[in-house]
């Protein structure tokens, strides 16, 4: 790695990085964050994680404050912890968390060894496919809120964990298909060497019939267990009179496997276990690794556990105690600290603050809130506490409105078969008709022969090469997209990528960082008068903003860092919502926030926001902070042009003037501001279905994800956006997004060729075998090297 | 070519044995994470497991 990297987390680094000394090599961090962990990290003697880790691009969160620290002691509470561990009879209790931020084994590895150095904790286990994490504690020595706090020391986060029944189905379901897979393998290994033994020549009769019961014996396994399932599901297909590959499946490997039986039993013919067995061990194979791609995702489950508080401060006849959210009824007072997520809509009865909405509105600029003004659940209190009279405990919050809009739109999801089942229906039923003509041909022509004919030609035109065409040519190019940071969560994202003619953006936090940045400071001459330098003028700012929780604070904070002899001292700081931030130093009053607060002219409107510095309401200074752009904007849009595909932006940020930015990047479709979650669904549902795609981070995308037939949610994206996504980014790098519309119209190609193969394979076969020159095994071998070809082909997709 | 009359039998029996393991192992969830364990092994923190000619390093652990 590079020191163009950021050493913990993979992100370019800033042109000042961080600099730390790990095991003797200067290393340089693009924040604080990451330098905190790696230091974290080499000082619990845990370095070697550096050796094996692959950077996720993912900086840790800035140190904890004060006030998430006390909200994590929420789950030291014995109710709270009640409803997700369990306790042994000695006291010890075991939980599962859900863990975010892992992107490699090195990641596992660092947690478990971590957590083994706390003493009190008795056995860690984490899982890299699911992202959870098994673990036992004795509550006496060690407190779960330490657990936590030690996760995020070295970079994750963790969330009680409660699987749904959809979570419990896919972990039996891999058992089953590791269970079906390994039985398959051990059934085929055993029957070829049989069958090496048979084709050898030089073999007795009796050893044969011998060889061959045992065949029999080592292949009812395999029937019953690995290929049973493909036999339900045919039966569940016929009972709906449709014919899935399931059915050509289960056609092949009976007719081939009772074809065998028959020869066993009376002593004559061909038997074909070996080919059976190998059949459903590749058949089981792709479909497993087909269902690994498609699975793994750690996002279903927990929808909306995080973005709420378990437990809120209800204030009672003048005294607050803790209760429960659930016990909350419309009309009680409670109170929200600096830091806390509302739990309920509601209604500010005491005090005034500032509310990050940006989970629905998409603009995270903090809005002030008075008496009086509403509040939604699932806000974040920015700046002091306030009392909120409960709300819509029974009608239901804005949070649950939003998953109302969510549930309408993923009913009215265009849904499109698979594509494989198309094609099929037509040759099952030809080739099914064929072989009944044949052998009635045949029993006409010659009735001793006339079996066997049919069994070569089921065998020859076995839709073995054809069913495995597109899983695993699926397989493969998901497989290597996930790699990537690519993950598809449905099995009809690469069919729907490749016909792709638009995508369209949110933009607050996916094209753009979703944090402000100070991107421009213009020193007033007015400071001559004191003759304060530039760096002394930030350091003020900073030193103005450092204990506040406002979105705009944690641009100024570093700030304080470039200037370290302070002889200035700011005191007495009182933060005005909706205006700024205020403090006394010996030359005055100073003065930081908006025009109208700090009595100044309002400039021409800037796409930033525009904060004015002032002592005793003389301008020392004016700051522009922005959100910027990722770099990979550009580029992507670049690449999507080329590709002909339209890209679109929609944004609930109401000010036009990202538009001019948008459009240097590359911008080529339409530009629309100021879109309600409503709006954006509305827009999707207008355009034409399976051409278009939509990326979002937000809780206000998740309709807009959920109406459209192709939804991508942003690594940071809130769980309820995740949940509705069909792709999840886990890179910010946005051309994995361009290059994965490459992919899928490649693997396109690729099925294509593998259909034409098999289905040309099948022409030249048939018409042989019908005229009875194909004795069974040399069928099998056929159907064997077609079968090798298509997966050889697919592999292409690998590289 | 008589002896495939017991060797045959003979391994069919080893391979149920096999069999019950596997299914075992499955049912026990030792498959249920099939990334990580193969990466375990890279790391080096085996230290106080490698038998060392000083004994005083044996205390540690």
């Amino acid at each position: 790695m590079s020191s163009t990297n950021c050493f913990h987390c993979g992100l370019v680094n800033p042109d000042e990085a961080f600099e730390l000394n790990v095991l003797g090599d200067a290393r340089f961090f693009c924040c604080l964050g990451c330098r905190a962990a790696a230091q974290m990290i080499v000082a619990s003697g845990l370095g070697e994680y550096y050796r094996f880790h692959q950077p996720d691009q993912q900086p840790v969160d800035t140190a904890l404050s004060d006030k998430q620290q006390q909200a994590l002691l929420v789950y030291d509470r014995d109710d709270v912890q009640n409803e997700f561990t369990t306790r042994a009879s000695d006291g010890r209790k075991t939980a599962i968390f859900l863990i975010e931020g892992i992107s490699c084994s090195a990641c596992t590895w660092l947690i478990e060894k971590r957590l083994q150095q706390l003493a009190g904790v008795s056995y860690v286990a984490m899982n890299a496919a699911t992202h959870r994490l098994s673990i036992e504690w004795q509550p006496g020595d060690v407190k779960l809120s330490d657990i936590f706090k030690s996760l995020l020391l070295i970079g994750y986060r963790a969330a009680p964990y409660l699987p749904d029944a959809a979570e419990l189905a896919r972990a039996r379901t891999q058992r089953q298909f590791i269970l079906r897979l390994g039985v398959a393998g051990i059934g085929m290994m055993q029957a070829m060497m049989n069958a090496v033994a048979l084709y050898s020549g030089d073999i007795s009769d009796s050893h044969e019939r011998w060889l061959w019961w045992t065949s029999l014996l080592l292949t009812l396994p395999v029937i019953l267990i690995s290929a049973w399932p493909f036999f339900t599901a045919a039966g569940h297909a016929l009972k709906n009179r449709q014919l899935s590959m399931d059915v050509s499946v289960s056609i092949a490997i009976l007719s081939a496997f009772l074809a065998s039986v028959w020869a066993t039993v009376t002593g004559q013919g061909e038997v074909f276990y070996e080919s059976v067995n190998m059949f459903t061990f590749f058949l089981v194979l792709s479909r497993f690794l087909e269902f690994r791609a498609r699975t793994l995702s750690n996002a279903q489950g927990n929808t909306l556990v995080r973005v709420l508080p378990a437990t809120c401060s209800l204030v009672e006849g003048g005294t607050v105690r803790e209760t429960s959210i659930r016990d909350l009824i419309d009309g009680q007072i409670i109170r929200l600290l600096a830091g806390e997520t509302s739990p309920c809509d509601g209604t500010v009865v005491r005090g005034q603050s500032e509310f990050d909405e940006s989970s629905f509105s998409g603009e995270f600029r903090g809005r002030a809130k008075q008496l009086g003004d509403p509040v939604l659940a699932g806000t974040i209190n920015q700046l002091q506490s306030v009392d909120i009279q409960v709300q819509h405990m029974t009608t239901g919050s804005a949070v649950n409105f939003l998953q109302q809009l969510v549930d309408r739109a993923s009913a009215e999801k265009p849904r499109i078969a698979e594509l494989a089942d198309r094609g099929s229906r037509q040759f099952i039923l030809s080739t099914l008709l064929v072989s009944l003509l044949i052998g009635l041909v045949w029993l006409w022509l010659d009735p001793d022969r006339a079996f066997w004919v049919v069994i070569s030609v089921l065998v020859v035109t076995c839709p073995c090469a054809l069913s495995l065409a597109t899983p695993t040519a699926l397989a493969q190019s998901m497989a290597q997209l996930k790699r990537q940071g690519f993950v598809i969560t449905r099995g009809y994202v690469l069919e729907r990528l490749a016909q792709l003619t638009e995508v369209a953006f949110d933009k607050t936090g996916t094209l753009t960082e979703g944090r402000f940045e100070l991107s421009d400071f213009n020193r007033d001459p007015n400071a001559d008068r004191w003759a304060f330098s530039e760096a002394r003028l930030k350091y003020i700012c900073g030193a103005l903003e450092q204990y506040s929780e406002h979105a705009m604070a944690n641009a100024l904070k570093p700030l304080t860092a470039e200037f370290s002899a302070s002889a200035l001292v700011i005191e007495a700081v009182e933060t005005v919502p909706g205006a700024g931030i205020q403090g006394q130093s010996e030359l005055g009053l100073w003065r930081l926030g908006s025009a109208a607060f700090t009595h100044q002219d309002e400039a021409i409107q800037t796409e930033g926001t525009r904060l004015y510095l002032t002592c005793n309401d003389q301008l020392m200074a004016t700051l522009t902070l922005t959100d910027r752009l990722r770099s990979t904007v550009a580029p992507l849009f670049d690449t999507l042009t080329g590709l002909q595909i339209r890209s679109h932006v929609l944004t609930g940020d109401a000010n036009p003037l990202a538009e001019a930015r948008l459009r240097t990047a590359g911008l080529n479709g339409q530009f629309l501001a100021g879109c309600t979650p409503g709006e954006k669904l509305a827009w999707v549902e207008q355009r034409a279905a399976n051409s278009l795609a939509v990326v979002g981070d937000g809780l206000n995308d998740a309709p807009f994800l959920a109406g459209a037939s192709l939804s991508i949610a942003m690594l940071e994206a809130t769980d309820l956006t995740k949940t509705q996504a069909d792709v999840l980014l886990f890179t910010n790098d946005l051309q994995v997004i361009a290059h994965a519309i490459g992919v899928a119209r490649h693997t396109q190609k690729i099925i294509r060729q593998n259909l034409a193969w098999a289905l040309l394979y099948n022409l030249i076969a048939l018409p042989i075998a019908a005229l009875g020159l194909v004795a069974p095994w040399q069928a099998a071998i056929g159907m064997s090297v077609s079968s090798l070809l298509v997966v050889g082909n697919a592999s292409r997709l690998r590289k | 070519m008589d002896i495939l009359l017991l060797l045959i039998p003979a391994s069919l029996f080893l391979l149920a044995v096999a069999g019950l393991l596997f299914w075992w192992s499955v049912r026990s969830g030792q498959y249920d994470d099939l990334d990580s364990p193969g990466q375990r092994i890279l790391f080096e923190d085996d230290d106080h497991m490698v038998p060392k000619p000083d004994k005083e390093q044996d205390s540690d652990d």
